[in-house]
């Protein structure tokens, strides 16, 4: 961990839009979803007139945009350096391999899950305060941040684990474009359920989202017990 | 003390047998050249000295530590490598490289890389990035960086592929200086390049390698003995044991 500065420093340079991506699409679906149950008065309709409901649909959607351009990113910045020749360079520092790995997957997480969460709910606050005068949902301010903590812990944790497991499909694949198709696979089996689960069951799902993340930490740490033994080109 | 040693190093990939070596020793500062055709195992070799194949056999002592992975970043500090191919750095600019070099070797980074860069001759914008660079400079700053950490073994893996002669007699003379107190190990299957520069040279064909030996001179000239013994000892390699 003693090089965390440096990784995450360079990391964030290069990531820096993750936060204007998670606020610019929570906003813009928080706001589409509330208009849209406004003037929708069918029995569908009934899930957009309530906060949980807007919050965890532009929640899960938010999720989707971050996840494939958290994956874009970390294709260049992480994967780019374990595979061809960006994996000699890598394996010429003279530090230990899987530290430096452990090291560079713990600063992309931190900045991941910084910015999203800081995008949504700045986004969540901007929406919530034009709601007071908009009155586009109606309801209670206590349950509209209840939904909006679940919300951001799942859809935080989801995004993560989604990035995680394509760099390491993308780690296995040697493949930057193997990272991202991985990233919009797994966007397209997780979205729907994401969003139905949030809704209806919020805290089987964060348990579900939460364990996903533990899953994907387990299967990091055996890649970096193997980059060890690793090969270069 | 022995400086550098290969003992007993087999090394395959795909199931061919890239390298099989008894036993060789570099003790002395100085340039080691290391000739022979394509696909003999050199660049396998010069990877396997940094740590970046693992032999299949066999053990790599530097300074009479063997090379693992618990000795590998100890021991990777005291090499400076260049490697033929650089494309993965071709988006980087000349600072970012530097100042990530500097930070891994745990080194202070100057005020100015101008000291750096003139030792290899070359004056280049920092913001410049490797791939905007011609093949020549991007040579010469690849040497700097490798340069930059004063190590003790210097490995360069073809350097002056496709280089004008300008640039080859500038990176010669950086390697020639610098070879005084160090070892470098240089590959080439060029004979003119290495012919002024290196003090031992060794053939090197499908796997195998000769023993190193000093060049001499042929009607005058460096690099008609290195092909002399280039063709000397590629005949025995073809058939070793």
């Amino acid at each position: 961990m003693n090089y965390f500065n440096h990784e995450f420093n360079a990391m964030k340079k290069k990531m820096q839009s993750i936060i204007l991506y998670a606020f610019f699409t929570e906003c813009v679906f928080l706001f589409f979803f509330a208009v849209v149950g406004k003037f929708d008065e069918s029995d569908s309709g009934s899930l957009l007139t309530r906060f949980s409901g807007i919050v965890s649909l532009s929640g899960t959607v938010t999720m989707c945009v971050v996840s494939v351009y958290g994956a874009i990113c970390a294709s260049k910045l992480i994967v780019n350096n374990y595979i061809g020749f960006g994996k000699n360079e890598t394996f010429l520092l003279p530090i230990n391999r899987s530290s430096l790995f452990y090291t560079r997957l713990i600063a992309l997480s931190v900045i991941i899950t910084s910015e999203e969460f800081l995008g949504v709910l700045i986004a969540n606050i901007v929406f919530m305060t034009s709601n007071m005068f908009l009155k586009l949902v109606v309801g209670s301010l206590l349950d509209y941040w209840i939904a909006c903590i679940q919300t951001l812990t799942i859809i935080v944790s989801m995004s993560l684990a989604i990035v995680l497991l394509s760099v390491f499909i993308g780690l296995q694949r040697s493949s930057k474009v193997a990272t991202v198709i991985s990233s919009v696979v797994f966007v397209v089996l997780v979205s729907n359920i994401t969003a139905i689960l949030s809704i209806t069951t919020a805290n089987l799902m964060i348990i579900c989202a939460i364990s996903l993340l533990l899953i994907t930490g387990f299967i990091g740490r055996v890649f970096g017990k193997r980059i060890e033994k690793t090969d270069a080109e | 003390m022995e400086q550098l040693r290969l003992q007993n190093l087999k090394k395959s990939i795909n199931g061919d047998l890239i390298i099989n070596i008894e036993d060789i020793v570099i003790n002395e500062p100085g340039i080691y050249g290391i000739i022979g055709p394509n696909g003999a195992g050199k660049t396998t070799l010069l990877k396997c000295i940094c740590g970046l194949l693992r032999p299949d056999e066999g053990e790599i002592y530097i300074e009479e530590t063997p090379l693992s992975p618990d000795t590998r970043s100890r021991i990777l500090k005291n090499i400076g490598s260049v490697f033929a191919q650089s494309e993965f750095l071709l988006n980087r600019s000349a600072s970012e490289v530097l100042e990530e070099h500097y930070y891994y070797y745990a080194l202070t980074p100057p005020q100015s890389w101008d000291n750096l860069l003139s030792k290899v001759h070359l004056q280049i914008s920092y913001k410049m990035k490797l791939g905007a660079m011609s093949l020549g400079m991007r040579q010469k700053f690849l040497l700097a960086v490798a340069l930059s950490h004063h190590p003790k073994i210097l490995i360069l893996d073809e350097p002056f592929n496709g280089l004008d002669v300008d640039t080859v007699e500038s990176i010669t003379k950086t390697l020639i200086n610098f070879a005084r107190t160090n070892i470098v190990i240089v590959t080439s299957h060029v004979f003119e390049d290495l012919g002024n520069m290196v003090s031992s040279i060794a053939v090197m064909n499908k796997g195998y390698i000769g023993g190193f030996q000093k060049p001499y001179q042929i009607n005058g000239k460096f690099s008609d003995g290195i092909r002399k013994i280039y063709n000397d000892q590629i005949k025995n390699l073809d058939e070793p044991f």
